[in-house]
C-alpha cells in the first residue's frame, strides 16, 4: 500500500530532525534508539535499508534500520560504539534530536524473495539489520513457509536482541538456533562458529532462500554450507555493507569495483556478488 | 554560431569586459608551472600555458566546498548551501572541456548534484584550442581529447597575431553585448583557422602502440595480474593523482565548528581512492587494503566501470596523474604493459 506520507530527503545532503524517544542499552557497546520523525512523515523503508545520522559539528554515519517496516514515524535503530559519531549518539537521551536522511539502498523485499523457506543467518550486530526482515517474516507469516533463524555472535554477553529471542524461540511457526564462539559458566547452548548450526538444521533447498548477514569472514563460510546443501547461487541472498558517506552514488567509499552498494545494494544475491572480486 | 576575430592584444579587454559581470577564471603563472585561478590583473593570463597543476573543474567541483549550514542548537535541521557567482572559465583546453563534460553528465544523473549543477548553469566556458602537446605524458591524442567539439561557450582559435573567437551559445552572445574589440571573421580567416587546427595536429603523436580502442578489453583480462602488485609496489599511497585528476570526483564530509562551538557547516572535501584507508569499513576490515589493488581501481574507475557505465572512458589523457606521481608511476606506461607491447 502506497502511503501519501512524505519521507526523508533522499535527493540531496538535507537531514530532517529526528527525535529519539527510547533507549535500551543491549550490551556495553549496542543500544537500541526508538526514532520519532516528525507527525506526518515515514521512513517507508524496506528492510536491509539503511539511513545517514547526522549529529551537527561530529559528521554523519550509515546506520541500518533494525525495526520491520511500518506506516508510522517511528523506526528503529541499534547502534555500536565505534567511533565519534557513534559515542556521541550513546550520550544522547530521550528527547534529544538527530538529524536523519534515508532510507538508502535496495533493501529486500519480501514478496519479491523467490521460495517459500526462509533461512535468516546472522552473524554479531549482522542481527540488527535482519531483524528487520524477520520481524516483517512474523508479522506476515503467510508470506513465508518455514521460517528457520540462525544466530551466532562472539560470547554470551555480545547477544543482542534478548527479547526477540525469546520471541522467536516461543513462536512454534520459527525455528531458532544460537551459538557463540566461546561460552561462559552460563551458557547452556551450542558452542562453535555459526556453520556449526547447519548440522542442527534440515532445510529443502528446492524450497529455501537464505538471507546472510554479518561480518565479512562469515560469508564464505556461510555460502560454502549453503552450496553443499544445494541451494542455487542466484537464490542466496547477502547484506554486503560499506562505510558510505553520502548515500546519494557519489562519494565512491562504498564501490565494490564498478558497484555502488548505497544505490544498488546492500542487498545481493551471491550470484551477483561473485562476479565482484573486492566483495568479500 | 558567431564568427569572429581578436587580436591577441585585446584579451585583456575582453577579460575586463567579462569582469563586469562574472569572476574570471584562467591560467596564471605559478613559478615554472601554471593554476587556473581568479584574474586580478587581466594581464596575468596566460594563454600561452601548457597545462595547470589542478584542472580547472576544481572552480566548479570544489576540492572543499560548503553543503549545508546548521546550529548545534536547532539538531536535525539543516540549511542547505548552493554557491553559485557567474563565472568565466577562460581557456580551457580541449582534455579540460572534455573532461567537464564528463563530470557535468555524472552530476546531472539522478539524484542530480544542486551544488555542480547550480554552479556549471552559472558559469561560462571559453575553451582555447591545442596548438602543441604538453609532454609525452599524455594520451590525449591516443583518447581523441586533444580536440573538443562542444562544452565551450566560445572558442578560441590562435592564428597567429589573433585568435578566431567562436561565439557558440546564446549565454556567451549574450555576455558578448557591449564588446566591440572584435572583427568579422573572414573567409581567409576561416581558411588559416581550419589549416591552424590541421597543422596542430601534425605535432601530436600517439603514445600508445596499439589503438586505444582495445585497451578496456587488456584491461579486464588484466585484473589478476600480478603487474597491479608490481607497479602498485612503487606507489606512496599519497592520492596526489586523484587530487590532480580532472574526472576524480569521490568525497569525504566533515563537519566544521565556528569558535562559539554551536554554528557551522557541513562541507564536502575531495577525498582520494589511493589512500590507505578509503575503502575501510565498520570493524576495521580494508576491502583494498594493498597500494596495487587501489591503482588498479583507480584505473579500473575510469577505463572499465564508469566506461561501462557512461559509454566512454573517463579518463581524458591530460597526464596530470603521471606529472604529479612522486614514484613515478605512468598510465602511459603501464597501458603499453598492459596490451602487451
Amino acid at each position: 500500500m502506497e502511503s501519501l506520507k512524505r519521507t526523508p530527503d533522499v535527493q540531496t545532503f538535507t537531514p530532517v530532525p529526528a527525535k529519539i524517544v527510547a533507549k535500551k542499552e543491549f550490551t556495553e557497546k549496542e543500544t537500541i534508539f526508538s526514532m520519532e520523525l516528525p507527525e506526518g512523515m515515514s521512513l517507508h523503508h524496506k528492510p536491509l535499508q539503511f539511513v545517514m545520522v547526522s549529529i551537527f559539528g561530529l559528521g554523519e554515519a550509515p546506520i541500518s534500520i533494525t525495526s520491520s517496516p511500518s506506516e508510522d514515524n517511528t523506526f528503529d535503530l541499534c547502534v555500536r560504539r565505534v567511533g565519534v559519531l557513534t559515542e556521541a549518539l550513546h550520550a544522547m537521551s530521550p528527547g534529544d534530536l538527530v538529524g536523519v536522511r534515508g532510507p538508502f539502498g535496495n533493501g529486500a523485499i519480501l514478496e519479491n524473495i523467490p521460495g517459500r523457506d526462509l533461512l535468516f543467518v546472522a552473524g554479531g550486530l549482522g542481527l540488527a539489520p535482519l531483524r528487520s526482515l524477520i520481524n516483517q517474516t512474523a508479522e506476515h507469516r503467510d508470506f513465508a513457509g518455514n521460517v528457520t533463524i540462525l544466530y551466532g555472535c562472539k560470547n554470551p554477553e555480545e547477544q543482542l536482541f534478548l527479547d526477540d529471542i525469546a520471541k522467536w524461540r516461543d513462536d512454534p511457526s520459527i525455528e531458532f538456533h544460537q551459538t557463540v564462539d566461546v561460552a561462559d559458566e552460563s551458557w547452556k547452548g551450542n558452542v562453535g562458529v555459526i556453520t556449526t548450526l547447519f548440522d542442527r538444521i534440515k532445510i529443502n533447498p528446492r524450497t529455501t532462500t537464505p538471507v546472510i548477514c554479518g561480518p565479512p569472514i562469515m560469508y564464505k563460510f556461510v555460502i560454502m554450507k549453503l552450496l553443499a546443501m544445494g541451494i542455487p547461487e542466484r537464490r542466496i541472498y547477502m547484506s554486503l555493507e560499506r562505510r558510505m558517506r553520502c548515500g546519494l552514488g557519489r562519494c565512491g567509499h562504498c564501490q565494490i569495483n564498478g558497484v555502488y552498494v548505497c544505490q544498488e545494494g546492500p542487498v545481493f544475491t551471491y550470484a551477483d556478488a561473485k562476479k565482484f572480486k573486492e566483495a568479500l | 554560431m558567431n564568427r569572429k576575430t581578436i587580436r591577441k592584444e585585446d584579451i585583456a579587454k575582453l577579460v575586463q569586459h567579462f569582469q563586469d559581470k562574472h569572476q574570471v577564471v584562467g591560467p596564471v603563472a605559478k613559478e615554472h608551472q601554471f593554476g587556473f585561478e581568479p584574474i586580478v590583473d587581466p594581464t596575468e593570463l596566460r594563454l600561452d600555458y601548457t597545462t595547470s597543476i589542478l584542472p580547472p573543474v576544481q572552480h566548479l567541483y570544489p576540492n572543499k566546498e560548503k553543503l549545508l549550514k546548521y546550529d548545534r542548537r536547532n539538531p536535525g535541521e539543516g540549511e542547505i548551501i548552493v554557491e553559485a557567482e557567474p563565472m568565466v572559465l577562460m581557456g580551457v583546453h580541449p582534455c579540460d572541456l572534455n573532461s567537464i563534460q564528463i563530470v557535468d553528465e555524472i552530476m546531472m544523473e539522478d539524484p542530480e548534484d544542486q551544488n555542480y549543477m547550480a554552479r556549471r548553469e552559472h558559469t561560462l566556458i571559453v575553451g582555447l584550442g591545442c596548438q602543441a602537446p604538453c609532454d609525452d605524458k599524455i594520451l590525449c591524442y591516443d583518447k581523441g581529447t586533444w580536440k573538443a567539439e562542444s562544452g565551450y561557450d566560445l572558442l578560441l582559435t590562435d592564428i597567429g597575431e589573433t585568435y578566431i573567437l567562436d561565439i557558440v551559445s546564446a549565454k556567451a552572445e549574450q555576455a558578448m553585448e557591449g564588446f566591440d574589440a572584435i572583427g568579422e571573421a573572414s573567409h581567409e580567416d576561416r581558411r588559416v583557422a581550419q589549416a591552424s587546427i590541421s597543422e596542430a595536429e601534425k605535432n601530436f603523436v600517439k603514445n600508445l602502440a596499439m589503438p586505444i580502442d582495445g585497451l578496456e578489453h587488456y584491461l579486464k583480462e588484466s585484473y589478476d595480474d600480478m603487474i597491479w602488485e608490481a607497479q602498485g609496489g612503487r606507489c606512496l599511497s599519497c592520492g596526489s593523482c586523484n587530487i590532480v585528476c580532472p574526472t576524480c570526483y569521490c568525497f569525504d564530509t566533515q563537519d566544521d565548528i565556528e569558535l562559539d562551538l554551536c554554528s557551522g557547516e557541513r562541507c564536502r572535501t575531495k577525498d582520494a581512492c589511493q589512500l590507505n584507508n578509503f575503502a575501510v569499513v565498520a570493524g576495521g576490515e580494508n576491502f583494498r587494503n594493498r597500494a596495487g589493488g587501489r591503482l588498479r581501481h583507480r584505473i579500473f574507475r575510469k577505463e572499465v566501470y564508469l566506461h561501462d557505465k557512461y559509454l566512454r572512458s573517463t579518463c581524458v589523457g591530460c597526464g596530470r596523474c603521471n606529472r604529479a606521481c612522486v614514484a613515478g608511476i605512468n598510465l602511459v606506461d603501464i597501458y603499453n604493459q598492459v596490451m602487451g607491447v
